[in-house]
């Protein structure tokens, strides 16, 4: 199968993301050490409050930093007539199959970051839940829908001729 | 139209009295005790009181049905008109009951669910309503004929009252399900806890002694520590004969009819159900066994099926139960019978021997070798507690237990694939062996590592239609062979 990338805009948009929930950590932890600074708590236990607040927000930086270089790396996708295929993951790589004759419908997504970066997201229904191919230009997503709609009624036409028969 | 447009029973309004108009039987209540004065004093209140009564008597009012050749149409809302058409085609399951109310006016409660509701967004393409018996088989005929008039002229030949049982569980099948599905641990603290409690009321029949000492001797004896715990034991055993309690009422008289094209599930005492299970619509089944089962060799059996047994009734969930309780070996000829195109040989290819050392990867191993290690460096470097050694002891014990855990999800492992079903051997002490059809499977995912894809390991996740809650099943690191033999008999 012929694997896709993702558009490379994708790694800016995570990382602004990113950058924004690291922004809401920052005010909530503020928050936290003001009031810890405020009430009689043993030092020692005071200590490791920090030290996990300090590797929070270091996991988080590398998260904003380093994460979506790896993860646009692994982001992989691929649209056959019968299945779509979705390849992503950081640490752990998660390759899912779906048949397409099983989709029940399909929709485009643009969140104010996306739209700004003209990128968009196809999410995949399926009764016993969704996937996601993000970061894709909008050109490309629209194409991706058709594609998938036409195959899907392409299937149904199909078996309903089968069904006939 | 073949049926309708109508809005029903009127006694549909009733169903949930006690929820709907409660309060408003309280109001009437006290205005009766009390006199008028004090409801007009508090007349801000007394609004509130009419909130429900109101909005289930408008949703009532403005609710039609109607069925055509091929399709349910429902149509609703007081301001917001909504027309829903649902294809007879995509009824799943069609359930008739009927409550004390509902009987006495020979009344049936007709739910008929959708394969589009797989989650709760979709809870709006419930169809629920109250029909005068002929109208409510006659309707429940028109949903299962699915539009095709041979078949209506089949569903209506059809005598669901003269086939034969084939499950049919008392009440005491259902009393030993709930013994042995309780959890060991449960078990075994109610078992210590009513064994040194008793041992103790039997030490004090024995001595003179008055009640005002009885009790004082009692708060003597128990610490508040020790109190709670005998509290929770207490709330925890009165918990379960009340859910063994609920569960024989709810399930008495439990019977599954197998008709050629469907299973007739049919159980109740105050309020009788009947489920009717189309086969071409049953995703796969799901044989549980829990420790206790399994040393005594039984198990319960449960089915993937929109629309039973994941509706729920305050904190009761109702179960999607095929099979109550049967012997292990038993359970084959009778699924092979009812559910002729599955596959229910137990054929598993276990995990490989190389397998075992990532079963060991898992959050509850680190979490007991984190515990270990927060001891060891609070003991060392910051503190020396008085109870490091006991904690230590402890932690220890855990980790062992942890080991012994993992070892056995390891050798409960297993899997295997054909062109009719996919199965799954999964649990610790309690073992799971799921069967989905292979026509059902709606995704297939597999995760990996870069170390264990090196060594061709994988965990997988199927995706297949059925309720949401069960909608996917995972394997743990099963080998790049067995995925493909899933992989290859997936329906694209």
């Amino acid at each position: 199968m012929n694997y896709e990338k993702l558009d490379a805009k994708a790694i800016l948009s995570w990382r602004v993301r990113r950058t924004i929930s690291f922004l809401f950590l920052i005010v909530t932890v503020g928050v936290g050490l003001l009031i810890l600074t405020n009430i009689e708590l043993d030092s020692k236990y005071k200590k490791y409050i920090y030290i996990v607040i300090v590797l929070l927000l270091l996991y988080k930086l590398i998260g904003i930093i380093i994460y979506p270089i790896i993860e646009y790396k692994q982001w992989r996708y691929a649209i056959s007539k019968d299945k779509v295929e979705i390849r992503h993951g950081i640490f752990f790589i998660t390759t899912t199959v779906i048949p397409i004759i099983r989709v029940q419908h399909i929709t485009i997504s643009k969140g104010p970051i996306y739209r700004k970066m003209g990128l968009a997201a196809v999410k995949i229904f399926l009764a016993s839940g969704s996937f996601e191919i993000e970061g894709l230009s909008e050109n490309n997503a629209n194409i991706i829908s058709e594609s998938l709609k036409s195959s899907v009624m392409e299937r149904l036409n199909m078996e309903y001729e089968r069904g006939k028969a | 139209m073949k049926f309708g447009p109508t809005r029903g029973s009127i006694l549909l309004i009733f169903e949930h009295f006690v929820k709907d108009f409660g309060l408003l039987l309280l109001l009437l209540l006290i205005t009766i005790w009390k006199g008028p004065q004090i409801v007009i004093a508090n007349i801000q209140f007394v609004a509130l009181v009419f909130i429900n009564p109101i909005s289930v008597l408008v949703k009532y009012l403005f609710t039609n049905y109607g069925i055509d050749d091929e399709k349910m149409i429902i149509k609703s809302g007081l301001f917001v008109k909504k027309t829903m058409e649902i294809p007879l085609k995509a009824i799943t399951t069609v359930d008739l009951s009927q409550n004390l109310l509902f009987q006495i006016f020979s009344v049936y409660k007709i739910k008929a669910d959708n394969s589009s509701q797989t989650n709760d967004l979709a809870k709006q393409a419930e169809v629920v309503l109250a029909l005068k018996k002929e109208d409510a088989f006659y309707v429940k005929s028109l949903m299962e004929s699915k539009g095709d008039i041979n078949e209506q002229e089949a569903t209506k030949k059809q005598n669901d009252d003269v086939l034969q049982p084939v499950i049919s569980c008392t009440a005491s099948d259902f009393i030993l399900l709930g013994i042995l599905q309780s959890k060991l641990l449960y078990i075994i603290t109610t078992f210590s806890a009513v064994f040194a409690g008793g041992t103790y009321i039997f030490s004090l029949l024995f001595e003179e002694v008055d009640t005002s000492a009885l009790i004082e001797k009692i708060m003597n004896v128990f610490s508040p520590a020790m109190g709670i715990a005998i509290l929770i034991v207490v709330v925890y055993i009165l918990g379960a004969v009340s859910s063994a309690i609920i569960t024989v009422f709810r399930y008495y008289n439990y019977t599954v009819k197998n008709r050629k094209d469907a299973l007739i599930v049919e159980f109740g005492l105050f309020t009788k159900k009947s489920y009717t299970l189309k086969k071409e619509k049953i995703s796969g089944v799901t044989i549980k066994q829990s420790i206790l089962m399994r040393i005594f060799g039984y198990c319960s059996v449960e089915v993937f099926i929109i629309g039973y047994g994941d509706s729920s009734e305050g904190n009761n969930k109702e179960l999607s139960i095929l099979y109550p309780i049967s012997k292990l070996n038993q359970v084959n000829h009778i699924l092979d019978e009812i559910l002729p195109d599955m596959n229910f040989e137990r054929n598993y290819n276990k995990s490989e021997k190389r397998s075992l050392r990532y079963f060991f990867f898992c959050f509850r191993m680190f979490v007991a070798i984190g515990t270990i290690a927060a001891v060891i460096i609070e003991g060392i470097l910051i503190n020396a507690n008085v109870y490091q050694v006991e904690i230590l002891g402890a932690s220890f014990a855990l980790l062992i237990l942890t080991i012994i855990s993992v070892y056995l999800e390891y050798s409960n492992s297993g899997i295997f694939a054909n062109s009719m079903v996919v199965s799954i051997c999964s649990g610790i002490l309690a073992k799971k062996m799921t069967f989905i059809k292979t026509e059902k499977i709606e995704s297939l995912s597999q995760t990996t590592n870069t170390w264990k894809q090196r060594k061709g390991f994988m965990n997988i996740k199927l995706g297949f239609l059925a309720p949401l809650r069960v909608a996917n099943i995972k394997a743990k690191n099963i080998t790049y062979k067995q995925f493909e033999a899933v992989n290859q008999v997936l329906i694209l």
